[in-house]
This record gives C-alpha cells, structure tokens and sequence, in this order.
C-alpha cells in the first residue's frame, strides 16, 4: 500500500466507502465473509434481523403481565406512549390515533432500529437503502389512499383533493396539483429518510478515509468522524421521529380533508 | 497505513482528483445508490409486514392496552377521592348543623330550667311566706287568746282573793254596810 499512489488510495476508499454502504451480496463478518444467496442481500438480511432483534425485545421487555412496567418495558412504554399520543392522536384525533397507533409504534421502532443498526459495527444501514425507504412510504402511501376510500369512499376520497373556497378556473390547476403532492409527499418520505442515512455514513466513511489516504497528518479527522458518528445517533431518533410524525400527517391530510 | 510522502502531501485533494478523476465518474461498474429494485421493495413490505403482525401481538396490543387500562383506573381511582371529598364535606356540613342544632337544644334546654328554677324558686317563697304568715297569725292568736286566758284566770283569782280576804276581814269585824262600801272601792280598784 506504501507504493500506492494518492489517487489510487482515494479510489480505494471511495469504493470500500460504497461498498459498505450500498447493498451488497455478502456480509463481512470479522474472519468470517458471509456469501449470501442471489436472492438474497445483505439489507434484506438487516431488515430480518432488525425486525427479529425488535421482536425479541418486545417480547423479553414485556413478558411479564404487570400494570405498571419496570426497567425496560418502562422505557419503551414511554416511547409507545410518546408515538400514541404524540404523533398518532395529536394529528389523527383521539379515534383514529388509537386505530393507527399500532401502524405508527411499527414505523417508527423498525425504523429506528434499522437506524441505529448502521451505526454498529458489523451491520448495515438497510434505511439507508432507497428501496427500503420507498418500501416504507410506500405503505403510508397504501395507508392514505385505502384508508381514506374505506373511511369516506372513493366519493370523499376523491373531494379531499378539491379545495374549498375557489374559484372552478383555478381548481383546473389545482386538483392535479393536490394528486401530485399525494405522491410527491410519498417520495419525498422516501428520499429523506434514505439521504439522511446514506448521507450520514458517507460523511463518516469520507473523514476516516482522509487519514487512509493522506495518512498521519489528517489524524484529527478523526475526532470530527467522532463527532459525526455522535450526530448520526441523534439523527436516526429524528429520522424515524420525523418518518412517523409526516406519515401521521399525511395520513390526517387525506382522512379529515376538512382541516 | 504509511504515511504519504512529502512530494504527494503537496498535491491536495482538488488538484489530484481534477488530474485523475474519481473512478465512479470513469465508468467503472460502481452501483448506483439510487437502483431502483422491486424485490427489495416486496422484501421490505414482508418483513414490515410480518414485524407488524408479531408486535402487534407481542408489543402494541398489551401496551395499548395496559396503557388505556392504567389511564382508566387512574381516572376512575381520582373520580373517586373527589366524590368521597364531597361525601366527606356533606357530612362535615350535616355534623356542623347537628352540633349547632345540639347546641341551640341545649341552650333551650338551660334556659327553660332556669326559667323553671326562678318560677319554682318564686312559688316557693311565696309558698313559705304564705305558711309563716299563718304561723305567724296563729302565734298571735294563740298569744291574745293565752293572754286573755290569763287576764281572766288573774281576774278571777284576785276576786276569790278579794271575797277571801273580804270574808277574813268581814269575818274579824266589819258590818255588812261598811264591808259593801269598801268592797265597791276595792272592786273599781281593781
């Protein structure tokens, strides 16, 4: 490596930098490379065990029946809590909250976790995976429309995208307009959930691979990824706070088109 | 890692990557992170909705649910305590009024016997007044009619007195005619 040259050691850490984040055939275990099967990839194999971590979780936090929780199911009653009555019933009303709570609390823990599991050594960021995040909106999305028709049919449905109060000229303009934004509204969920993630590893991936190719003096760079890796902590509790919260939202705009 | 050496730590960043550009921009067979793949998309629908379904039985529907049940004991266990406050001052109030009815009894009660005492109090004095008054005539009486009792037994006394001694002295000398004037005298003596 001493006899590489600078551009040959920043192409190496580009390539390992997106090699680690972007979706792979293969999970890199310490002395150990995983070769996983075609169809099979190393984000879908973050979202099992993410999916399975949480669930275990749940379910060793919560095994025991009492009515007032101790240790760790207090901790994550509150967060439940904070979802229910946060975001879920704030922007939904006391009896819609209460119905998509559950669809919400999943968001936001899965999302959570998948977030936080990028930044463990060892696991991957599936969050930081478009597919994933449009997977995710996607849902939300299936949430606004079928919900919607099956709360106030395909009648009042198609009325919330009719706003009151103006003229039939601008409604020409408009009505596509409001259709759009469903699905724009969707796609940005997408986006910034995904660019968040993907952005954040990035950035760490950059600040370290400027001390592998420019070696001891860029050694302070090091503190900065730190700093970085300690930001990315608190941007997946945004990011899976800020993907729950605007599902709620949207989900709220499409029922209640009155408000 | 070694560290660069001097010659290339001169060449920064910029200038080495404008020289030699990135090797993504090259068309080397890097993956884009934007890749759009459907299975990807299907897997992540199947496990959220798999995840979904275990917490929902697992997680959400207990936690909810002690949740709504803690909240509704709460509610219920404060609905409580206020009602029995209010119970409580309804009965403080009804033991104010029982207390203050007691009280008013009572001060009934001591007047009337005191009322009673001084009418009593005034029957009986008049009562005895009364009595010593009879006593008192009956003492007067019985002194008058002693009195008189004496004046008359005196009265008769001095007379057998008078007509003994009169006898003693008609008998040692005097006449009939002198003996009568002097008994005359002696009667309106007496």
């Amino acid at each position: 490596m001493a006899a590489a040259t600078l551009a040959e050691r920043s192409e190496a850490v580009t390539t390992y930098a997106l090699e680690h984040v972007l979706d792979s055939s293969h999970w890199a275990l310490p002395f150990y490379n995983i070769h996983l099967p075609p169809w099979l990839s190393l984000h879908m194999v973050m979202l099992v065990v993410g999916a399975a971590l949480l669930s275990g979780i749940f379910a060793l936090a919560f095994r025991k029946k009492s009515l007032v929780p101790h240790g760790a199911a207090n901790a994550l009653e509150v967060m439940v809590k904070f979802v229910r009555d946060g975001i879920a019933i704030e922007n939904l009303g006391e009896e819609d909250g209460r119905k998509m709570a559950p669809l919400l609390c999943s968001f936001f823990f899965f999302i959570l976790f998948l977030n936080l599991m990028g930044l463990i050594p060892l696991f991957a960021t599936a969050t930081g995976n478009v597919n994933v995040t449009a997977g995710l909106s996607l849902i939300t999305l299936g949430v606004m429309i079928f919900g919607a028709i099956h709360k106030n049919g395909l009648g009042g449905f198609l009325k919330a995208f009719i706003p009151h109060g103006v003229p039939w000229p601008v409604l020409i303009l408009l009505v596509p307009i409001e259709f759009m934004g469903m699905f724009i509204k969707t796609f940005a969920l997408t986006i910034r959930l995904f660019a968040n993630m993907f952005a954040g590893h990035i950035v760490i991936f950059s600040l370290i691979g400027l001390v592998v190719t420019y070696g001891w003096v860029a050694l302070p760079a090091i503190g900065l990824a730190l700093a970085i890796y300690i930001l990315e902590i608190l941007v997946a509790l945004i990011q899976a706070y800020v993907f729950t919260l605007l599902s709620a939202m949207f989900i709220a705009q499409v029922h209640h088109p009155a408000h | 890692m070694e560290p660069a050496n001097p010659s290339e730590l001169q060449n920064f960043a910029p200038v080495t990557f404008t020289e030699q550009p990135l090797p993504a921009a090259t068309g080397h067979d890097q993956p884009n992170p934007l890749d759009v793949s459907g299975s990807m998309v299907a897997f992540t629908w199947l496990t959220f909705g798999l995840l979904a379904l275990v917490l929902y039985k697992v997680a959400w529907k207990p936690i909810l649910n002690a949740l709504d049940q803690r909240e509704n004991q709460i509610k219920t266990a404060l609905e409580e305590a206020e009602k029995t406050r209010a119970e409580y001052a309804k009965i403080e109030e009804e033991r104010q009024r029982l207390i203050q009815q007691a009280d008013e009894k009572a001060r009934q009660i001591v007047d009337q016997a005191r009322h009673a005492a001084i009418e009593s109090a005034q029957v009986i004095e008049a009562k005895a007044r009364d009595e010593a008054g009879i006593l008192l005539a009956n003492a007067q009486r019985e002194i008058r009619s002693e009195h008189d009792r004496v004046i008359a037994d005196l009265r008769r006394e001095s007379a057998e007195l008078a007509i003994s001694l009169a006898r003693k002295i008609l008998a040692d000398q005097m006449d009939e005619a002198r003996s009568r004037s002097l008994l005359e005298r002696l009667q309106e003596k007496v």
